[in-house]
Formats: structure tokens, C-alpha cells, sequence
């Protein structure tokens, strides 16, 4: 046979499967439509995972070289000042920042909030300056500079709903009284992950928030120019100071996308329960061949078709309808990760807090998901076709010919 | 252990192979044991139809094998997010004993099932089934391979740990590393590259020689295409390490088997190795087709498929070369330097 | 010296060997049937033709004994070897026309030629002569289930010629129609058999036994062959 018939033959053996499809497409609806499901509800792990695992890799650009934090009793506790000074001398580092951050937990929203200390003056004229939208206020009254905050876009979403989108009241049990602090700006929708549950605090108010004494810090910030020697500081810094932890940002990154890896295969391996009562319908929908299925196959066999003719006209079918699928399951999923932004899913994916990343994430769609995709969903269901595919095929002529 | 979704999906492909695989050993077992050319009994129809699925089966089983050598890299690669110090799948695999052990094993798999239904092929033309018993026979004795496979997986998958640190192609492949990765580097590319044209010059003086003298050393000559072909993937490995990598990189310290093939070099590996694979897998197989000496229409049929290996490894390694060193004559010519 | 193109030597086919319900269909049974001839195998129900008829028509293999087609010994063959005879030589009738109810007629007519790799160009040529000379290219895009019976069986008549068998069985092809019908349709076979085909039919219906055109009659009883 030259190359041509073959393929002559082979359009004429798809175009066989699919007349038969179409015929029995009562038949085909559910599978269909399981099969959908189940590629969508992959696919949109995948690319939720895949671009938060890439937004990861973006914004860890920022974060510092390492970060070094005091541990007492298996705790971290505040850092001081001092320590800052002897890490700046060791060869290598560049500069060393003192950082005052922590958490904050709003009752009534129940909302955690990530306080960060800065000095917003040096804010507005920096970087900052591009991702900031600052507010400016009318009125002239008298304000304290301590008392000025910026706040993520999702924060300020959330607290329109208590109408503290102007001043916000800081607030816990034991306190004397509250602390008020005004909204001077919003970060813009960009960095979303990072910045939707954050707070930026004029560095003075942040500490009566925090109840950080004045020479002590939450940690600090390392920043090495040449990479090549991160691990090696931060190997020297355990040394030299037996009462600090170091992480580095290559820790950090590596965690993330451990913790998004888990959480997708926690996912994947709830849905497998899934996916195997699905092999098993196909494995039932594909042994039971009604009468009619039978005579026809009977009729090919008869008419001079081969059994590997008829194993053919079934592995198409199966490559038809596992094809449909993926793309439709990968489609809609697309749809649902980057315009719907995946209501339901992102839950699981991003952590504890009530404010979620607005999931604007940048599409991240590669060649290698639709490897995973296939070797999760079709592989699995052309396995358990390949035998009932083989019992059919080999339908004897005569059954047809001793007519039913 | 990393419980992680492309974990999750060489899981599930391993398992399917297997159990495939299983079902086909079962069956194989079965026609080895019971095929009789003559009988006209419910049983030897009964395995004639078992020959359709086994075919079917190891069909199925190249197909996810192909598949699951990509998903592997690819994972190889993603991990290297999750594993300290691994910048690409060279630092996951070498992060324990495993990884490049699977690799290997499942390149040799692949091959092994290619030619298992090359020959699977030309014994179904005849019409007695001449090879049928070693067939089945041959399929039972490589079984260990698929077991192999997905143990050397779950080794692999239990090892990974994130809490130790790994080194990387930077250092694998490095000039002053130790170990094997280290020394490949090392033999300098002059060194491989002169390996590797002696290789490919062997083969192709050995079939011209081949097709000029008589049956002894024609036979002599087919028959050492096999082994030719295993050093000719091997030296072409090497000379991926140490030459080729470094013009897709343009770097001379990036020596690195697996970034080229993902989507920043526009899946550049994927035509390399595509090429690379085709003219092993069909060179390996016609040497192989030459061990098939009886009975005589057989002997014929083999020798015309073997014609056809020739042609298709020919191709391959042409197409090999270009892909290969397309990148160095570029650079050549842009620069008009060596790196 | 007569030009045998079916030779069957002591055939025997038994369903359902070593097993309770074991039938056994034919029995030790020899025939032969020369190029260009017209046969006619008659017998009451159960008598065995219709396994007879399949033997010979390579759709099921002997438990023992010998079936010759064109001189090719089938019967041991595997599948794909006698499915390669099968179709360059036989050309089968079924007893219910067994066309694929949801499919067009010309469809279904094509059917035989799809494992051959024949271009479509081809195909198309194919069935249109026959489905004029049989009398349905009105009926071309019809599905089969919307035939008439008389339209079915000439549907049946042309998938079978597609091929061009030299070999024609039919397995009681008047069992379904009326005698209009019946004598259109040995009109066809009759104008077959002038073009030089083989033919072999099954039937109990004097009215197709009867003819003068019939060469030989074989008469089947308890899977033998008792007279001739
Ligand atoms: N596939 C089969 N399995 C079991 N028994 C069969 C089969 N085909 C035919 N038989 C039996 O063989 C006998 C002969 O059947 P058949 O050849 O159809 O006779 P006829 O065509 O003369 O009516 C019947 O008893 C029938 O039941
Ligand atoms: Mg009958």
C-alpha cells in the first residue's frame, strides 16, 4: 500500500467513526459531557496553579535576598538594632533594612490584614511613587503624619462595607484606645497577590499597632548585589549569630510553589475518585454493546472488514471524543481562570485570609499542561476503552449472518 | 516525597502502562503456550483474536511511552521550582539516585517497544505467524521493564526532598565537576564532536561497504548496524552536552540537555531529539532485522523492511545534523567566531 | 478439465465443540462448483446450508477439512489473509439484506471498498454504475431503513458486486419477496450469470430451483449433502 492509500483509508475510517458517532450520539451525550467536566476542572487547577506559580517567580524579584529573623524558644521574636549593624559588615552585603510588619485581625470583617512599618514621605518620592493612587483630601485639617496609611485594592473594597474607606480604626481588647489612620493612597491592581491584603503604615503608627518597642524590629532584610553569595551569607550569618534564622528568597520561592504544587495535587487526588467512577462508566457503556452495535459490526466484519479495521474505527472514536472534550474542558477553563477568575477554586489556593487576590493572573498557557491534561484525562480513558474495544472488534461475521 | 500535580500525572500514566502491560503479558502468555498453527479448535481462534489486542496494547504503550518521556522532562523541570539550588530538570534528576536511572530506563523502553512492533509487524504479513512464539516469548521477558519503570518511579517520587539542597546543570555538567556529567563536559567539545563523526562516518562507510560486497560481510555489516547505532545515540548525546547546547545558548558555561526543549528556545529539543530518536530507533531495528534469517519469505520481507529502517535512520541522522548544528552555523556566520 | 473455483474436501463445522449445546452444522462434506456455473443449494431448515454457504463464503473456518477458493486453501488462513481473499473474490448475500440501518444507501454500498484503500474518486464510479444498474440512483442518499423491500435486496445485490467477485452466494434470497419480485430478481441473477459469475444460491422456493438456468442442485439434510 503507497502512503496515499493509507491515509486514503484512514480519512474514510474517521469518517466512518463519525458518521457512527453521530448515529449513537444519545449514547456519546454523557460521556461528553463527564469528560467536559472532568478536563475543565484539571485544566483550571493546572492554570491556576501554573500562574500563580509564575506570578510567584515575578514577584519574588522583590523579595529581599534573605531574611533574617530572631528565634528564641523555637519563636520568632523581635530583632534589635545592633544585630542590623554587625550583619551590614560582613563582606558582600550591600545593605541591610529593618523591617516592622506583622498581622492584624479586623473582627467585625473578619478580615487578616498584613501591616507593613514604612516611611511613607520617602515612599511618595521613590518607586512607590508609580504603583501608588494617592488621595488628596480637601479639607485641611490638622492630621498626624504618624497616623497615615496606604492600603491594597481589595482592602478597600472590603472596608466600604464598614465605611472606613477614609480613616480606619485599629482596635483590640486590652487596648486603651482605639488608633485611627488615614487612607492617603491605593496600590494599584498589578502586584495583586502580594498587595491585596496589605496595609503600608507610616513606620511610627505601625509600632503602636504592633506593639513593637522603638529599638526593635520584626526582621530584616539582606540584599546581596552578586547571587552567587546569598547562600554562602547566609550560612556565615547562622554562624556568626546562633540566635537568627536565615531565609532565603530561593527558600521562599521553593516553598510557594511547594505549597500551590500541594494544593493542586490535594485538587487532583480528590478528583481522581472522580475520574475513576467516570472509567468505570466507560468501561460499562463501552462492554455493553447494544444488539443493534453488534450487527453492524458483524456487517463489517462480513462485507471483508479486518479486526484491526475495526479496532481503528473505535480508537477514533475515542480520539474524537476525548479530543472534543479536552479542548472544550481546556477552553472553558481558560475562560473561567482568567475572565471569571475561577469563583470557588481560588479559595483553596490562596491561603487563610478573607481577601483573596482579585485573580487578575496573567494567562500562563503552555504546551506542557496539555501533556499533563492528555496524560490525566485521555490516557486513562483510552486505556479502559482498549478492551472492550477489542471484545467488540472481534464480533464473529456469522453472529449477523445466523440473523437476530 | 512532593505531592505535586505533574507527580500526580506520571503516577497515573506509570500505573496505566502497567496495568496495560499486565493484561498484555497475561495474554501473550496464553498464545506462547497454547498457539498451534494447525489446530482448528475454539482456542486457536481464541488467540488469533488475542494477537489484535496484544498489538493494540503495545500500540497504546509506545504512544503513553513517548508521552510520558515528555511529561518526566517536563516534570523534571517544573520541580525545579519546588527544590532548593535546582534551576532545571538536570538539578531534579541528580537531586537523588533515581532520576537519571528512570530517564535511561524509559529511553531504552522506548526503543525496546518500537522494535518489539516493527517485528510484530512483519510477522503479521505472513500467513503462518512464523515468529509468533519468540514474539510473545520476547514480550513476557521484557515485562520487567514497565515494573521497573514504576518502581524506579515511586523511588524517585518518595526521594525528592525540598529540604536538601541540589546541584544543578551549572555545576552537573560543570567543567571542574566530578562525576560522570562533570567529565562529559570536560572531554572538551572537540574531543566528542570527533567521537561522534567517527561514529557516524562508521556507519555510513559500513553500509556503503555493505552495499558493494558480498553476502558474508553484508550480513557482518547489517548486523553491526545495532551496536553502531547505540554509540551513535550516545556520542550524539555527548556532543549535545558539549557542543550543540552551547550555540542554542550562546553561553559557554550553559551546558544543559533539557531547557532547550521547552517554549523559550521554541521547543528546539523537541525537533533535536525527535530526529534523534527516529534514526536510533529505525537504525537499531535495522540491524536487528537482520537476525531474521528464516524462513525464507520471511528473510525476504525482513530485508525490504530493513531497506526502509535504512532510508528512515539515513533521514533521521541528516536531519539530526542539520537541527544540531543549525545553531552553531548561525552563530558562525552572525559572528564569524567560535565561542 | 473443469475449472473448479469452489472445492470443499470433507468439511465438518461444529458450534460450540466439548460443550452441551455442541452443534454440529455440516458434516464431512465435499463439493465441488466449476467457473461459470449456477448452483443451487436447497434443504429444509436447519439442514445445514446457511453454515455451507459461510464456509465457502470465508466468513467462518471448518473445525476440519478443506475449503479451496480459486484454488487458494482458506480455510487455515488467519483473519486478515482470508479476509484479503474474501474480498476479491466473494461477493455475499445475506439472508435479511444486513444493510447499516442509519446509513445511506450509497453508503453502505461502499462499505466493502474502505479496507481495500480505494481512492474515493473510485468508490463513487464504483456505485454509481451499479446503483444504475440496479436501478437506485433515486434512491442514493436514502437511508436503507426507508427502502422497500424489493429496493433493499438489489441494494444487498450491488454492495455484494462492488468488488467484483467472481463469486456470487446468496443465502435465500427469495425467502422476503413476492413473485414479481422474485422473478425480477433471477432476471439479475441470470444476467450475472451470462457475465461469467460463479453463483450459489440457498433456497427452498421451487421457483428459483426450478429454473432452467440452474446448472446443478444440491440437496442438504442433517448438515449432508444427499443428493445432486
Ligand atoms: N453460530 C452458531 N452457533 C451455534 N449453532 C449454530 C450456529 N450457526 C448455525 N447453528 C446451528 O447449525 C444448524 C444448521 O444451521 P443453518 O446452517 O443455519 O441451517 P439452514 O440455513 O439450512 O437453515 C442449526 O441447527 C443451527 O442451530
Ligand atoms: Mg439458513
Amino acid at each position: 500500500m503507497t502512503l496515499r492509500t493509507i491515509f486514503e483509508r484512514q480519512r474514510d475510517i474517521i469518517d466512518y467513526s463519525l458518521q457512527n458517532m453521530l448515529r449513537r450520539w444519545s449514547k456519546n451525550t454523557l460521556i461528553l459531557i463527564i469528560f467536559i467536566v472532568l478536563v475543565f476542572i484539571v485544566s483550571s487547577v493546572l492554570f491556576i496553579n501554573g500562574s500563580l506559580t509564575k506570578e510567584m517567580m515575578v514577584t519574588s524579584m522583590d523579595l529581599p535576598d534573605i531574611t533574617v529573623q530572631r528565634i528564641k524558644g523555637g519563636r520568632q521574636v523581635n530583632i534589635q538594632a545592633p544585630d542590623a549593624l554587625e550583619i551590614e559588615k560582613i563582606p558582600g552585603v550591600e545593605a541591610v533594612e529593618k523591617r516592622v510588619w506583622g498581622y492584624f485581625y479586623q473582627e467585625t470583617l473578619q478580615a487578616n490584614f498584613t501591616i507593613y512599618g514604612m516611611d511613607l514621605d520617602q515612599l511618595e518620592k521613590g518607586e512607590y511613587n508609580q504603583i501608588v493612587d494617592w488621595k488628596s483630601y480637601p479639607d485641611d485639617i490638622e492630621r498626624n503624619p504618624d497616623f497615615r496609611m496606604i492600603v491594597g485594592h481589595g482592602v478597600l473594597e472590603l472596608l466600604k462595607n464598614i465605611e472606613m474607606d477614609n480613616t480606619f480604626l485599629f482596635f483590640q481588647p486590652g487596648w486603651q484606645q482605639l488608633i485611627s489612620f488615614d487612607i492617603i493612597g491605593t496600590f494599584r491592581g498589578e502586584t495583586e497577590l502580594q498587595s491585596n491584603d496589605m496595609m503600608i503604615l507610616q513606620i511610627q503608627g505601625a509600632r503602636k499597632v504592633l506593639e513593637l518597642p522603638d529599638n526593635e524590629f520584626t526582621d530584616l532584610a539582606v540584599f546581596i548585589p552578586n547571587p552567587e553569595e546569598i547562600d554562602n551569607i547566609a550560612l556565615k550569618i547562622q554562624r556568626l549569630f546562633p540566635g537568627l534564622r536565615t531565609v532565603t528568597r530561593e527558600q521562599i520561592k521553593n516553598s510557594y510553589a511547594s505549597v500551590f504544587g500541594w494544593k493542586s495535587a490535594f485538587v487532583l487526588s480528590s478528583l481522581l475518585a472522580g475520574i475513576f467512577a467516570f472509567l468505570i462508566l466507560i468501561w460499562d457503556k463501552a462492554s455493553g454493546l447494544s444488539l443493534e452495535e453488534k450487527r453492524e459490526i458483524g456487517i463489517l466484519k462480513a462485507v471483508g472488514w479486518d479486526t484491526a479495521l475495526v479496532l481503528q474505527v473505535k480508537f477514533w472514536e475515542g480520539l474524537i471524543l476525548s479530543g472534543i472534550s479536552s479542548v472544550s474542558g481546556i477552553l472553558l477553563a481558560y475562560a473561567f481562570v482568567y475572565w471569571l477568575r475561577a469563583p470557588g477554586l481560588k479559595q483553596i489556593f490562596i491561603g487563610w485570609s478573607t481577601i483573596y487576590p482579585s485573580f487578575r493572573l496573567t494567562p500562563d498557557v503552555d504546551f506542557k499542561f496539555l501533556v499533563l491534561i492528555i496524560t490525566i484525562c485521555v490516557v486513562p480513558y483510552l486505556a479502559v476503552t482498549i478492551f472492550p474495544a477489542w471484545k467488540a472488534a472481534i464480533t464473529d461475521p456469522d453472529v449477523m449472518i445466523r440473523n437476530i | 516525597m512532593i505531592l505535586h500535580p505533574w507527580i500526580l500525572g506520571l503516577a497515573v500514566g506509570h500505573s496505566t502502562l502497567l496495568l496495560l502491560f499486565s493484561l498484555c503479558v497475561l495474554n501473550a502468555w496464553q498464545i506462547f503456550r497454547g498457539w498451534d498453527y494447525n489446530s482448528t479448535g475454539e482456542n486457536q481462534f481464541l488467540l488469533e483474536k488475542k494477537t489484535y489486542l496484544i498489538s493494540s496494547i503495545i500500540n497504546f504503550t509506545l504512544f503513553v511511552q513517548i508521552l510520558m518521556l515528555f511529561l518526566f522532562e517536563i516534570t523534571a523541570d517544573e520541580l525545579a521550582n519546588v527544590l532548593p539550588g535546582a534551576m532545571c530538570a538536570v538539578g531534579t534528576l541528580s537531586s537523588n539516585n533515581y532520576g537519571f536511572l528512570l530517564l535511561n530506563l524509559k529511553i531504552v523502553s522506548t526503543f525496546v517497544y518500537f522494535m518489539w512492533l516493527v517485528i510484530n509487524y512483519l510477522d503479521n504479513q505472513m500467513e503462518t505467524y512464523p515468529l509468533v512464539k519468540k514474539k510473545y516469548l520476547a514480550l513476557i521477558l521484557i515485562y520487567p521493564l514497565p515494573i521497573m519503570e514504576i518502581i524506579l518511579f515511586f523511588k524517585f517520587a518518595f526521594h525528592l526532598d525540598p529540604s536538601v539542597i541540589t546541584s544543578c546543570c551549572g555545576s552537573v555538567f560543570n567543567e571542574s565537576a566530578k562525576g560522570i556529567g562533570g567529565s562529559l563536559a570536560n572531554s572538551s567539545a572537540s574531543i566528542s564532536l570527533s567521537l561522534f563523526f567517527c561514529v557516524a562516518f562508521l556507519l555510513l562507510g559500513n553500509r556503503y561497504i555493505t552495499c558493494r560486497w558480498g553476502r558474508g560481510h553484508k550480513r557482518l555489516g547489517a548486523l553491526l548496524e545495532f551496536p553502531f547505532w547505540i554509540l551513535f545515540f550516545i556520542t550524539a548525546i555527548l556532543v549535545t552536552i558539549s557542543f550543540i547546547s552551547t550555540y542554542v545558548y550562546e553561553m559557554v558555561s550553559h551546558n544543559c540537555l533539557f531547557c532547550f526543549i521547552g517554549s523559550q528556545y521554541h521547543y528546539y529539543g523537541v525537533f533535536l531529539y525527535f530526529s534523534l530518536f527516529i534514526a536510533t530507533g529505525a537504525g537499531m531495528t535495522g540491524g536487528l532485522l537482520e537476525m531474521i534469517t528464516k524462513p525464507a519469505i520471511l528473510a525476504k520481507k525482513a530485508r525490504l523492511l530493513q531497506k526502509k529502517m535504512h532510508t528512515v535512520s539515513f533521514y533521521g541522522m541528516m536531519l539530526f545534523l542539520v537541527t544540531g548544528f543549525w545553531p552553531f552555523i548561525v552563530y558562525y556566520i552572525k559572528t564569524g567566531r567560535l565561542i | 478439465m473443469d475449472n473448479h473455483v469452489i472445492e470443499i474436501i470433507n468439511v465438518t463445522k461444529t458450534y460450540n465443540k466439548g460443550k452441551p449445546n455442541e452443534v454440529t452444522a455440516v458434516k464431512d462434506t465435499s463439493l465441488e462448483i466449476n467457473e461459470g456455473s449456477l448452483v443451487v443449494l436447497k434443504g429444509s431448515s436447519g439442514s445445514g446450508k446457511t453454515t455451507l454457504l459461510s464456509l465457502i463464503g470465508c466468513q467462518t473456518k471448518p473445525t476440519t477439512g478443506e475449503v479451496i477458493i480459486q484454488g487458494k486453501k482458506v480455510s487455515k488462513l488467519p483473519e486478515k489473509f482470508m479476509n484479503l481473499h474474501k474480498r476479491k473474490n466473494i461477493g455475499f448475500i445475506f439472508q435479511h439484506f444486513q444493510l447499516i440501518a442509519g446509513m445511506s444507501v450509497l453508503d453502505n454500498i461502499m462499505l466493502p471498498l474502505i479496507p481495500e484503500g480505494i481512492s474515493s474518486k473510485e468508490r463513487y464510479r464504483r456505485a454509481n454504475q451499479l446503483l444504475e444498474q440496479f436501478n437506485l440512483t433515486h434512491r442514493r442518499e436514502f437511508k436503507t431503513s426507508s427502502l422497500s423491500g424489493g429496493e433493499q435486496q438489489r441494494a444487498a445485490i450491488a454492495r455484494a458486486l462492488i468488488n467484483n467477485p467472481g463469486i456470487l452466494l446468496a443465502d435465500e434470497p427469495s425467502a422476503h419477496l413476492d413473485s414479481e419480485l422474485t422473478s425480477s430478481l433471477l432476471d439479475h441473477i441470470s444476467r450475472l450469470k451470462q457475465s461469467g459469475h460463479t453463483i450459489l444460491i440457498t433456497s427452498h422456493d421451487p421457483d428459483v430451483y426450478q429454473k432452467s438456468m440452474v446448472d446443478h442442485i444440491f440437496e442438504m439434510k442433517n448438515g449432508q449433502i444427499i443428493s445432486s
